[in-house]
């Protein structure tokens, strides 16, 4: 486990992370979100002891990690801008790391490389931008670490090669204890691989939230009312978030368990009702609204 | 993974990212060191070839290798430059975030990395420098030149190499740490090492231009020994530590005192600046290469490190270029201020933009600046007006500019200026010529205007240069430009001390009577009249060295203080002693003394040596005569004058006779305080020879001006 108490991070002055605290449990998928200048570099820098925090303590298994080798092998940071040694191949950086991370499995990372189609005995100059992502989380997979963190390493990747990487982390965890903690400015890029999302904004956590517990607490139904008398006993009934209306078709997102509403919406009349999938993007809209924040201008707007 | 064999472990995989250095450093180590030593063994041994079997022993073979350039001051600046470029390319990483995100996310503590990466910079620089030093002795042996004391110069020379590599390499280290980009950690580390040297040059350069009274030999001394002196960088603790003088450009590990002080001095600073480098490694941001300089808190003090002597510099410049004119010296100062506060704003922040900014470090500069150009041009401390108590001084020397333009030998096998020898080896203590001698200068200091020349109206002056050993321990040094007249009266005073006298003797030198008495040296002489073309024309038979330097001692001990400064030099006794076994020095360089002793035209004994010869040296040969080349420089005016007087012009004879009269021969060697501004250059021209004679204002046969015609220039030469 992860956890980030009371955290603050100056640069020159300017409060990068302020009294941040988060925990970051094993076994999961982590999304940190946030614009730019949100805060989740500096944090994924600080969780890997990159940089120091000025005030406050991460602990990685109770342990503190920065200047911390023992706490370090259980991390493995793949940076925004990946660094690979000038004119090396994916073979030589994994050699490099197979003697410095005790458990790197280089069987595994020739599994890897091929099944993604990387030569790993090509230089890594000579890879796209994409492959060079492709090959950094391969190394950070192969190093066996108890935490991977990525920091918008995700962004841009197709979504094949996003769903092969899906599988990857969900075959890891389910071998062994792994927890992938992905920073990303984009919810778009998180929503499909992540169990649990942190919401970073100015420095701080404007939220934290279980993807399933957030989805179960929310329901989106489409309904076609047979009188303007049932459409206000149904929304007098529940707690309505956002609301929508085409002609007399009603698209609500309500607050509440999918059996509530549905029992709600047995006690109307309607001509047609249908439950909806409920995507992260409005889970968040939801969310964040009660905390007065226009998430759309957050997280949306690339 | 144990710390130690990560340790270990991290090492072997930097020292494999570091193999292209490491060859780099060995091919320059290879070109440097065996390389140009089999080139100079070749050449060493074609030189033997050339002057065929000689009686070789240990000393000749030693000198030899101390020569060859394995052991060549160059090791130094071979040192210095693979420290930057193993500093550098060690550290730069620091410089680009996601390099930085690299390394410290990987399970290493960052005490280790800083010790991995500076051991294999430091393996890199001792096994390239090591196995080419090996290399070079082998190509030495095999050519037939090492000894025993091959062994020690070259274990010796690895120890103190090192050392400076270490020290400089930490010195990179810190500017490497301290800057955000290689540029900027090149250029500061370099300036960092020569910071400490450059203050002292700035020091003495504004002392030379500012202080009517700063020692022509004090310059000198400082000039030579400018890099020797000093403790906060590497350059004067490994001078002192090899032995190199800038005159021989050899190291030859000598001086033992200096060797160990030197080593002490350089393990110090590689502690202290080692520290500091660590210190500024931790504390160094993981995004400093965003910026040019990577702490705020440097910026200021970068600056003011490097824009004080800029502006300094400028206007010391500026003061020099215009002929030492005040308004050119503000010029130059406001210059400095505004192109180093955009030069250095720029290289600080990296944007034009902020070239404006940084004005309170700027302020503090140039007020700094200010006011040490307004200590050196107000003379604040009093510097040009010191006159000693006489209980303060121990001992002084005092030595005329005529005595600064030979080279001497020194006790140490060193040639040094003569006035040099003579300011080392003059300890005058009577406290009544002291007392003459401050009266002089006070007079010189009140009336005596330098560079110009109203003592009488229109004499010269003569360079005096006086240095006072104080009973505190101190040795102050003073330069002064006496009037003729006054110059003249304390050379009186100073001749008749006998201990004045006696250290102008050489043959009082013990090193020189050595190897005068010494049976293998090769000894000549020759007698070179002033006052004759016939000059080199009596070579001294070999029975008559001896009785020479008899004659010499004898016409020394009896002259007196008139006979030099109211008497003429009328030539010179020249000695040559060479050692045998030194005359095959490929070098070009002599291990041989040349000595010169004055001859006047009262020593009746030397007179009564040349007898033998033939020769009469009180009068040129005037058959020989061509012609009288005369010049006269109006001193008013600044017109020079000149004319041709041939031997049929009735003038000729008139000329003639005044000039045997005079008696003024124009010679240099001696101080001369008969020379003023408006004589009459004459010159005796015979078969493109010379025989240069002045006549005093005054003097002049008359009739003469009409047969000069103002030279087109205008200059007097």
């Amino acid at each position: 486990m992860i956890d980030i108490k009371n955290v603050t991070k100056r640069f020159n002055g300017y409060e990068a992370i302020s009294s941040m605290d988060l925990t970051i449990n094993n076994g999961i998928v982590y999304g940190l979100l946030g614009t730019n200048g949100a805060g989740k570099s500096t944090l994924l820098r600080m969780i890997s002891g990159v940089i120091k925090p000025d005030e406050g303590v991460i602990l990685v298994d109770n342990e503190n990690s920065y200047d911390n080798p023992n706490v370090k092998k259980k991390l493995f940071f793949v940076s925004d801008d990946q660094y690979f040694f000038a004119h090396s191949t994916g073979a030589d950086m994994a050699a490099y790391l197979q003697s410095i991370y005790e458990n790197f499995d280089m069987e595994q990372f020739n599994k890897i490389t091929e099944q993604l189609a990387l030569d790993k005995d090509r230089k890594v100059d000579t890879f796209s931008k994409g492959m060079k992502k492709q090959m950094a989380i391969v190394l950070g997979l192969c190093a066996k670490t108890d935490y991977l963190l990525c920091d918008e390493t995700f962004d841009g990747l197709d979504p094949v090669m996003r769903q092969a990487i899906k599988s990857l982390f969900a075959k890891e965890m389910s071998e062994r204890s792994f927890a992938p903690v992905l920073a990303s400015h984009n919810l778009r890029e998180l929503e499909d691989i992540c169990d649990t999302i942190g919401l970073l904004h100015k420095g701080g956590v404007l939220l934290a939230k279980d993807l399933d517990e957030a989805k179960c607490g929310l329901q989106k139904v489409q309904v076609v009312f047979e009188s303007d008398a049932d459409r206000e006993r149904f929304t007098d009934a529940v707690k309505i978030v956002t609301s929508n209306n085409s002609g007399s078709m009603y698209i609500y997102t309500v607050s509440g368990t999918r059996d509530e509403i549905i029992t709600v919406l047995g006690s109307v009349n309607t001509v047609f009702t249908e439950m909806l999938p409920l995507s992260l993007e409005e889970i968040f809209i939801s969310e964040t609204e009660v905390v007065g924040y226009d998430v759309k201008k957050l997280i949306l707007e690339d | 993974m144990t710390s130690k064999s990560s340790f270990w472990k991290i090492s072997r995989l930097n020292s494999k990212k570091r193999f292209p250095f490491f060859i780099i450093c060995f091919l320059v180590c290879f070109f440097i060191m065996p390389v140009i030593t089999y080139v100079d063994v070749m050449n060493a041994k074609a030189i033997l070839e050339r002057y065929g079997p000689i009686a070789l022993n240990e000393t000749f073979y030693n000198m030899r290798l101390i020569s060859l350039p394995p052991f060549s001051g160059f090791h130094g600046i071979l040192t210095a430059a693979l420290a930057l470029l193993l500093a550098i390319t060690g550290w730069s990483w620091n410089n680009q975030i996601k390099k930085v995100d690299f390394y410290k996310a990987l399970p290493v503590k960052e005490s280790v990395r800083w010790w991995y990466i500076n051991l294999n910079n430091l393996f890199i620089f001792m096994i390239c420098y090591g196995i080419n030093l090996i290399l070079s002795n082998i190509v030495l042996a095999c050519g037939g030149f090492y000894s025993p004391t091959a062994l020690k110069v070259s274990l010796v020379g690895f120890l103190v190499h090192t050392l400076l590599f270490i020290a400089v390499y930490m010195i990179i280290c810190i500017a490497q740490l301290l800057t955000g980009n290689f540029i900027l950690a090149a250029l500061g580390g370099c300036y960092l090492v020569v910071l400490e040297p450059l203050i002292r040059f700035m020091i003495y350069a504004l002392s030379d231009s500012f202080f009517k009274t700063y020692s022509h030999l004090a310059y000198l001394h400082d000039g030579i020994y400018i890099l020797e002196k000093g403790i906060l960088t590497p350059i004067a603790p490994y001078i002192n530590a090899v032995g190199y003088r800038f005159n021989t450009n050899k190291v030859y590990f000598a001086d033992n005192a200096g060797l160990v002080k030197g080593i002490v001095i350089l393990c110090i600073q590689i502690a202290v600046y080692g520290f500091i480098a660590y210190k500024l490694y931790r504390a160094r941001a993981s995004y400093a290469g965003n910026n040019n300089i990577a702490f705020g808190f440097a910026k200021p003090i970068i600056k003011c490190i490097i824009m004080i002597p800029a502006i300094v510099f400028a206007a010391l410049g500026f003061h020099t270029i215009n002929g030492d004119g005040d308004g050119f010296m503000i010029f130059g100062f406001i210059s400095g201020v505004i192109i180093s506060q955009i030069l250095l704003q720029y290289l600080i922040e990296g944007d034009f933009k902020c070239v404006v900014k940084g004005i309170r470090s700027a302020v503090v500069s140039t007020v700094i600046a200010a006011v040490i150009v307004i200590i050196f041009t107000a003379d604040v401390f009093g510097y040009d007006r010191y006159i000693p108590e006489a209980d303060e001084v121990e001992s002084f020397a005092v030595i005329y500019d005529s005595d600064i333009y030979s080279d001497y030998l020194e006790d140490d096998g060193e040639y040094v200026p003569y006035g040099q020898y003579l300011m080392n080896h003059m300890k005058l203590t009577d406290k009544q010529l002291l007392s003459k001698l401050t009266g002089y200068i006070s007079e010189s200091l009140s009336e005596d205007k330098y560079n110009e020349n109203n003592y009488d109206g229109r004499s010269y002056g003569v360079g005096v240069t006086v240095k006072y050993e104080t009973t505190s321990g101190k040795t102050i040094t003073r330069s002064y430009v006496m009037a003729n007249g006054r110059g003249k009266e304390l050379y009186r005073d100073l001749y008749n001390n006998r201990e004045y006298v006696d250290v102008h003797n050489p043959l009082k030198n013990e090193s020189i009577a050595e190897k005068l008495s010494d049976k293998n040296a090769y000894i000549s002489a020759f007698y070179d009249s002033f006052v004759d073309f016939d000059y080199n024309s009596v070579h001294f038979e070999e029975g008559d060295i001896l009785p020479l330097f008899d004659a010499i001692q004898k016409d020394m001990d009896a002259r007196k203080a008139d006979d030099v400064t109211d008497g003429n030099m009328i030539g010179e006794v020249c000695v040559y002693i060479e050692p045998r076994v030194e005359r095959y020095d490929y070098y070009g360089g002599s291990y041989s003394t040349n000595l010169s002793f004055a001859v006047y035209d009262c020593d009746a004994y030397m007179l009564k040596l040349l007898e033998k010869y033939e020769y009469d040296i009180t009068e040129p040969n005037w058959d020989e005569v061509e012609r009288f080349e005369v010049t006269r420089y109006d001193y008013d005016s600044g017109q020079s004058y000149s004319g041709n007087i041939e031997k049929d012009d009735p003038m000729f004879e008139t000329l003639k006779g005044m000039v045997i009269i005079s008696g003024n021969y124009g010679t240099s060697s001696v101080p001369n305080f008969d020379v003023y501004n408006n004589d009459l250059n004459v010159s005796a021209v015979s078969n493109n020879r010379y025989l240069h004679f002045y006549l005093r204002e005054g003097e002049y046969p008359e009739g003469l001006d009409d047969k000069l015609k103002p030279d087109q220039n205008g200059l007097y030469y």
